[in-house]
């Protein structure tokens, strides 16, 4: 359990906040951007200095400004993921892996660890030779091998392209649950937190205004269907009076029909993130039978 | 909601037409207003690349002079010291045989131009220039690269915005004025310190180099470390590194293209530096190894002997080979440096 209230202030913007993180899960903090979101986070790992506020994480004071007490990001358990990933170029893959890990004897766990994230045989290889995609992992795993207490992702897939951060999402989801490591990830993508996040943190303009499992934040209240499906709109025909929406979740387009006067409202647009809902009371599933 | 799309349709409508009345009514002379403007923004658009034309041709003949100066020099150089190589039989210019005390004749690296029978050997000459400027280059890394690493990764912004200029101001010290401090107080320094034979030697020297050169590698390698990425030093931090292993495992290594750039630029100028050693190194031209001994550096030779010879004879060519010889190593340092840092940038994609 990691507790936070900060207050800081910039010139013309003031961060003033306080949230739980609950252990063992993963946390969303989401908002547009200019919120405060990654100053958050670059707080809680100790690089930025809050103005006021403190931090603690179980029976560990992190900061503390009316004790003075601020420790150095290398006394905080943390592991840090940037948004462009902050490989260090001038090492191979394997070295940057090994770059957080303190103990010797840990060492001969890279190889492991290298592979847990698909890239065994790139060992040898320098940041620069690796895709995008593969950079990402390899920051993901450097900010694990230390094994933090806490993992810190700052929109950790935004500088991918789409199609690898659909694939991507479902290993940072997998290895996280693998190390069961308290996660909070900055994020601006509403997919994203429905796929990752067990609860989300809303900020608006330095202040938490919502905050509840994805469900209660972005609906108003719990759903009651019996079927949701996150995703984003890629297509939109309406006409006078009903409109054809077609949402890609995954790699499946879901397409239904709602009210113009509703897209209008919503002022839905392409490339919106939407939850489809059904509130069917009878959901009928089929089994496909192939052929043997 | 017919209704309404309807209702716009007609409110557009409207637009264009009152659009297409004015610019149908409203003339100057016999040609509509937009044709002029279309005229007139054509004008502009043909001064403009005008303009660009010039400005790009300027630049290029820029670049092109700055070429062309140094091929003349070098053509100038080479004309006049490859002449030294037919008035004078070049083994002559490693060493020649003389007679020692003994009467017997030994092989002997001499610079002696002056006499009946010069001895042209450029041995201790290089060897002198070296014996300056490698002890100078070791200095001057030691405490520019230091410096560097504090002004880019620790001093405070206050005392950056000090010691940066002042480290400056040093570069802009006439190398005469620090040469006269080498030769009148440093040499007694280091004649105490070091109990020489030689008050004017090497050591004297390359002290007073390295003040020209310590400059400029604080200041390149400043510039260079604080082009490595912020996210670099706070990734390290991230991930439980102390200020330290992050300057050393990560800040200076991820910047050494431009490090190292700027030991060999350092290099460079402590072989071309003359005005410092013309008076601080003794100007004997030995063949030694210690850098306690005087030396008679290349440049300290052209510079006191190439005034007083006649023009064209033996040892005004071979002055000029020396300078043909410096020219070259510098030109091959520089070339190397180059090399090195396109090759770590393409490793690297800094």
């Amino acid at each position: 359990m990691l507790n936070i209230s900060l207050q800081k202030t910039w010139k013309e913007f003031r961060l003033d906040v306080a949230f739980e993180i609950p252990r063992g899960k993963v946390t969303a903090l989401f908002g547009p951007s200019g919120a405060g979101k990654s100053s958050i986070l670059r707080i809680i790992s100790g690089i930025e200095r809050a103005d006021g506020g403190m931090i603690f994480h179980g029976n560990e004071v992190w900061f503390d400004d009316a004790k003075g007490i601020h420790l150095p990001p290398q006394r905080r358990s943390i592991g840090f993921v940037f948004q462009d990933f902050a490989l260090f170029p001038h090492l191979t893959v394997e070295r940057n892996v090994a770059f957080g890990i303190k103990e010797k004897r840990r060492l001969n766990e890279l190889k492991d660890l290298i592979s847990l994230v698909g890239l065994s045989g790139y060992e040898r290889y320098y940041p620069a030779q690796l895709s995008g995609g593969q950079k990402q992992r390899v920051a993901l795993i450097r900010a694990l091998a230390r094994r933090p207490d806490i993992l810190l992702l700052d929109e950790p897939l935004s500088a991918l392209d789409w199609e690898t951060r659909r694939q991507l999402q479902e290993d940072l989801k997998r290895i996280i649950k693998q190390f069961h490591v308290t996660t909070l990830c900055v994020t601006h993508d509403v997919t994203e937190v429905y796929k990752l996040a067990d609860y989300v943190v809303v900020l608006e303009s330095g202040k938490v205004v919502k905050q509840g499992t994805p469900e209660e934040v972005f609906l108003g209240k719990k759903l009651s269907t019996r079927i949701q499906i996150a995703g984003k709109v890629v297509g939109i025909e309406s006409d006078a009076i009903i409109a054809a929406v077609t949402v890609l979740h995954d790699d499946q387009y879901f397409k239904t029909l709602i009210d113009t006067e509703e897209v209008d409202r919503l002022n839905l647009k392409v490339g919106d993130d939407v939850v489809i809902g059904a509130k069917s009371s009878d959901v009928i599933l089929f089994k496909i039978l192939t052929q043997s | 909601m017919n209704y309404d799309l309807q209702s716009s349709n007609f409110r557009a409508a409207n637009i264009s037409n009152n659009t297409s009345n004015e610019s149908g009514l409203k003339r100057f002379g016999d040609k509509r207003i937009s044709d002029l403007l279309v005229e007139s923004r054509q004008a502009n658009v043909n001064r403009q690349r005008i303009q660009e034309f010039i400005i790009e041709k300027l630049l290029f003949a820029g670049g092109m002079a700055a070429i062309l100066f140094i091929a003349l020099i070098f053509i100038f150089l080479f004309k006049e010291g490859v002449k030294a190589l037919f008035l004078i039989k070049p083994i002559e210019f490693i060493g020649t045989h003389i007679l020692d005390f003994d009467d017997n004749r030994v092989f002997a690296c001499m610079w002696q131009p002056v006499g009946e029978s010069g001895k042209y050997s450029i041995v201790p000459l290089l060897i002198g220039s070296f014996l300056v400027a490698l002890p100078a280059t070791v200095i001057s890394t030691i405490l520019g690269v230091g410096c560097g690493i504090y002004l880019a990764e620790i001093a405070s912004v206050k005392v950056r915005e000090i010691v940066k200029p002042a480290i400056e101001l040093l570069a802009g010290i006439p190398t005469v004025v620090i040469g006269f401090l080498c030769l009148t107080l440093l040499a007694t320094y280091v004649q105490n310190a070091f109990h020489t034979t030689f008050r004017l030697n090497a050591f004297v020297g390359a002290i007073g180099v390295s003040l020209v050169i310590i400059p400029v590698i604080a200041s390149i390698t400043d510039d260079a470390l604080r082009a490595v990425p912020n996210e670099l030093r706070e990734a390290s931090y991230g991930l439980g590194a102390t200020k330290w292993e992050t300057i050393w495992k990560v800040v200076v290594p991820a910047g050494i293209s431009g490090v190292t750039a700027s030991i060999i630029l350092g290099m460079g100028r402590a072989l071309g530096e003359t005005m410092i050693v013309v008076m601080a190194t003794g100007n004997a031209a030995l063949v030694t190894g210690n850098v306690f001994s005087s030396v008679r550096t290349m440049t300290a030779t052209i510079a006191a002997e190439l005034g007083a010879v006649p023009q064209g004879g033996p040892q005004y060519c071979a002055l000029f080979l020396v300078g043909s010889l410096l020219f070259f190593i510098t030109f091959v340092l520089n070339l190397v440096a180059e090399l090195i840092i396109s090759r770590m940038r393409k490793k690297l994609r800094l």
